[in-house]
């Protein structure tokens, strides 16, 4: 009975918003983020517990991977090898357009020009994660190994960063460096999910389909209500900033999101790998390259990067830049 | 009452020094220490403690003077964490004599 009434209403929906208004909805899991915002900037004294947001960002890290993983082990990997080349080529050209903006027009200092510019090379996993709700709600179907280039995009911008900032002569300490980098929480859950997925195969949807794949959207609108806290607290820092800044963390993704798109396109990808690939491009990391870069070059500001790539570029991205990159995909790549 | 009069040196900074900081202590010849994670106000803003970039870490030290005066120039004099907000102070306190072999 409520499945017959679920399906007049959403039927319903459907005739009452044509093709392009439905795309432009909002997700529901979005709304969980616009509603920690609004928590947020009203002063309530509210936060998840960090152990439960650290709990919640395992979860999605190892769903993720696990869902890359099943997808590698029905394919030929070696048969990627061409595409990883080109993802990590995108890894090091994104920032290195970012610094020149950042720097000539920006003029922000060498290293925080070059600290941005790691940020805005590396990837956000809580904006990939938007990116594949969003799929799903559409039922747009994705290249799965997806997850595979969010590992992959996870080193070269912190490297090219660095380099960007005092050269190679100079005495980084690469051994801190890669600790920081390569072995971050992150980059090793998703690792742990694409072995498990891999080595599993198939196996994984019959035990560990209620945990992992059932709740990933529950788990990502409780982790999206308190990024969005999160990012809401950043929002005070802007003006401090100036708004060169807020229209970097605005204008950059996209432009980013396009050279995404063209490499998507070099790549054959579908029009829902596309769209995730364009994500991985737009998006900025606020996690593990502020850790690395904090000890890495310690003279950046580190608010400086975190305010653009938590206070505005992922607010942006995830309620207007995932629809809109959609939108240029399919016009791009005609879907 | 037994106990023997150490120094403790406490140090507040950031979470993302800890590794770094911790291996310089090791290296100066600390034996132990603690660690408490922290928030808190300063010059350098809010820590809120929300999330991982965003949090202090509070590390005791129970030590003799010798060793004290040691970490004290070391801290002084080394540029290595002069972008890092920190915080360092001394106190005198009694260790009870059985944790003092």
């Amino acid at each position: 009975m409520y499945a017959n009434y679920d399906n007049s209403v959403s039927g319903k929906q459907i005739l009452l918003l044509n093709e392009k208004e439905r795309y432009m909805s909002l997700d529901p899991v979005v709304m969980f983020f616009i509603a920690g915002f609004t928590i947020s900037l009203m002063r309530v004294d509210f936060k998840l517990p960090s152990a439960i947001y650290e709990f919640l960002s395992i979860m999605l890290l190892i769903t993720i991977g696990l869902k890359g993983g099943i997808e590698l082990s029905k394919q030929n990997v070696t048969n990627l090898i061409g595409d990883v080349g080109l993802v990590l080529l995108m890894g090091v050209l994104i920032p290195l357009l970012a610094y020149p903006i950042l720097y000539f027009v920006g003029r922000f200092k060498r290293v925080d020009a070059a600290s941005i510019a790691a940020h805005y090379g590396s990837v956000s996993v809580g904006t990939y994660a938007v990116g594949v709700a969003f799929l799903e709600t559409h039922h747009v179907s994705y290249e799965s190994h997806m997850p595979l280039y969010l590992v992959v995009l996870e080193i070269p911008a912190i490297v090219v960063g660095i380099i960007l900032a005092q050269g190679i002569s100079k005495e980084t300490n690469w051994g801190e460096m890669a600790q920081e980098s390569f072995l971050a929480k992150s980059i090793v859950l998703l690792f742990v999910g694409l072995f498990i997925g891999w080595a599993a195969g198939e196996r994984i949807h019959t035990t560990l389909d209620p945990f992992f794949f059932a709740p990933f959207k529950g788990i990502l609108a409780l982790f999206l209500l308190e990024m969005g806290i999160v990012a809401a607290s950043q929002v005070g820092l802007l003006k401090k900033y100036g708004l060169f800044l807020v229209a970097f963390g605005i204008i950059f993704p996209v432009i980013a999101a396009a050279v995404g798109l063209e490499f998507a396109y070099m790549m054959g990808l579908s029009l829902g790998g596309a769209l995730l690939l364009m994500i991985l491009a737009a998006s900025a990391s606020y996690i593990a390259v502020p850790a690395a870069v904090r000890i890495a070059l310690p003279e950046a500001n580190p608010g400086l990067s975190l305010t653009a790539s938590l206070g505005i570029t992922f607010p942006f991205n995830v309620i207007v830049g995932v629809p809109l990159y959609f939108k240029m995909a399919q016009m791009y790549l005609g879907g | 009452m037994e106990t023997t009069t150490k120094v403790m040196m406490t140090i507040i900074t950031e979470q993302n020094l800890e590794k770094v900081i911790i291996h310089d202590l090791e290296d100066l010849g600390i034996e132990g220490y603690t660690i408490i994670e922290a928030k808190g106000k300063g010059g350098s803003g809010v820590k809120s403690g929300a999330w991982m970039n965003d949090t202090n870490i509070q590390i005791e030290l129970i030590l003799d003077n010798a060793l004290a005066t040691k970490i004290y120039n070391f801290i002084s004099d080394t540029k290595k964490y002069d972008n890092y907000s920190m915080m360092v102070y001394l106190s005198e306190v009694k260790v009870l004599k059985r944790h003092n072999r």
